[in-house]
């Protein structure tokens, strides 16, 4: 990899929508938070398996949560917060999950539940299936197909600014969806 | 799922956001969260009959002053921390500095007025002031909460200590419309316990209630 670039002018430009900007900045992150989940996991004795999967559910965090910067400290540090967090979250959800399965599997029926939704909803289009109508639609014609938002609210019968809030809470479910399928 | 597909996902249409708006939002949620309480406490309890009067004295100048510097440190406090990744825990100590303030006024008048007078309004309704602040900090920590839940803060047991000192700083400040007891002795005893309690709280429910 080439010289770092300026990750502070790339989130800005990101937050004015500039969605090339927001995928070199979700790239380079990337790179830095694999490194950082693996280094991470490793030392806390778990498996490096988990590694990319806490790499998607920070980028989702840094996607639906990218309103939370605001330029008072580096991206990195924003990014490096987000990461900890939620790696504490796995270790914990992790540790419960192992203390769950040598007292009682049939213990939780909740978390049965859990374990199932591991296997189904690992790909993105399991979990947008399983969202409402007016938050999958436009979620898959902007988000996957492309289209503008005008051009998704006509095909679909919303407004324009019902697209743009489906897209945005539609968005927020896929990202706890995501993460809640992985204990 | 393949990252690059994920990250192709997020990228594709961006829609603008506005990172200014958390704090306007957050500002907005305690201006109106105090304004609501004031209106609870005068519902409630009532205004203090010699209002007018008292706002003239050091005392209720102290006294107010006093919150509202607790109110504004840990609002400052606040923003940075409803924000990941900032360094955190300093803050708390700042808000030291009006306590010390209010104490030293209530040694000050201990010392220069009779032992009697002083300590005779030191216990006067003093359950009343020690309930009212944590059940007016109900608003505040209700609307802020709400607010907070849309932002990302890191350190759970922090920002809800951080809320509870503003919630509680708000409770007290409605609570003062009503309360006639301005000695700095009784406000750095019985305000401090009632901000104390929602503190306190608020380090306790952080991490439940401001899970994200």
């Amino acid at each position: 990899m080439s010289r770092e670039p300026d990750l502070e002018a790339l989130m800005r430009a990101s937050q004015s929508g500039d969605a090339e900007a927001h995928r070199a900045l979700l790239q380079h992150v990337s790179v830095r938070l694999r490194s950082y989940f693996r280094n991470r996991l490793r030392r806390s004795g778990a498996g490096t398996d988990d590694a990319e999967d806490l790499v998607q559910d920070t980028l989702l965090v840094l996607h639906t949560k990218r309103h939370t910067y605001d330029g008072s400290s580096p991206v990195l540090a924003w990014t490096y917060g987000i990461a900890r967090y939620k790696l504490i979250d796995h270790l914990r959800l992790n540790a419960r999950a192992l203390r769950n399965v040598q007292i009682d599997e049939m213990d939780d029926l909740a978390d049965v539940d859990r374990y199932e939704a591991v296997d189904t909803s690992r790909e993105l289009h399991r979990a947008l299936d399983t969202l409402p109508r007016h938050f999958r639609l436009p979620i898959e014609y902007v988000k996957i197909e492309g289209l503008s938002i005008a051009e998704a609210a006509a095909r679909i019968g919303m407004t324009d600014a019902a697209v743009k809030i489906g897209i945005h809470r539609g968005m927020k479910k896929l990202a706890a969806l995501l993460s809640e399928a992985r204990p | 799922m393949n990252t690059d597909d994920l990250i192709d996902f997020l990228a594709t249409r961006v829609e603008a956001v506005d990172p200014g708006r958390q704090d306007r939002l957050l500002t907005l949620a305690m201006a109106g969260s105090l304004c609501l309480a004031a209106l609870a406490c005068i519902f409630a309890l009532g205004v203090r009959p010699d209002l007018l009067r008292a706002m003239g004295t050091f005392d209720f100048v102290l006294k107010v002053g006093f919150l509202a510097a607790m109110v504004a440190i840990a609002a400052h406090g606040l923003r940075r921390a409803a924000r990941a990744g900032r360094a955190s825990g300093k803050l708390l100590r700042l808000a030291l500095l009006p306590l010390a303030l209010v104490w030293f006024a209530a040694v000050m008048q201990i010392v220069a007025t009779p032992a009697t007078s002083g300590m005779a309004t030191m216990f006067n309704d003093w359950f009343v002031c020690v309930l009212a602040i944590p059940l007016l900090s109900v608003i505040p920590l209700v609307v802020l909460t709400l607010v907070l839940r849309e932002t990302a803060p890191t350190d759970l047991h922090y920002c809800g200590a951080l809320l509870g000192l503003v919630a509680g700083g708000i409770g007290a400040l409605a609570y003062a419309s009503f309360c006639v007891n301005d000695a700095p002795v009784y406000v750095g005893i019985w305000y401090a316990a009632g901000l104390a309690i929602v503190t306190g709280f608020g380090w306790l429910t952080g991490p439940r209630f401001l899970k994200w």
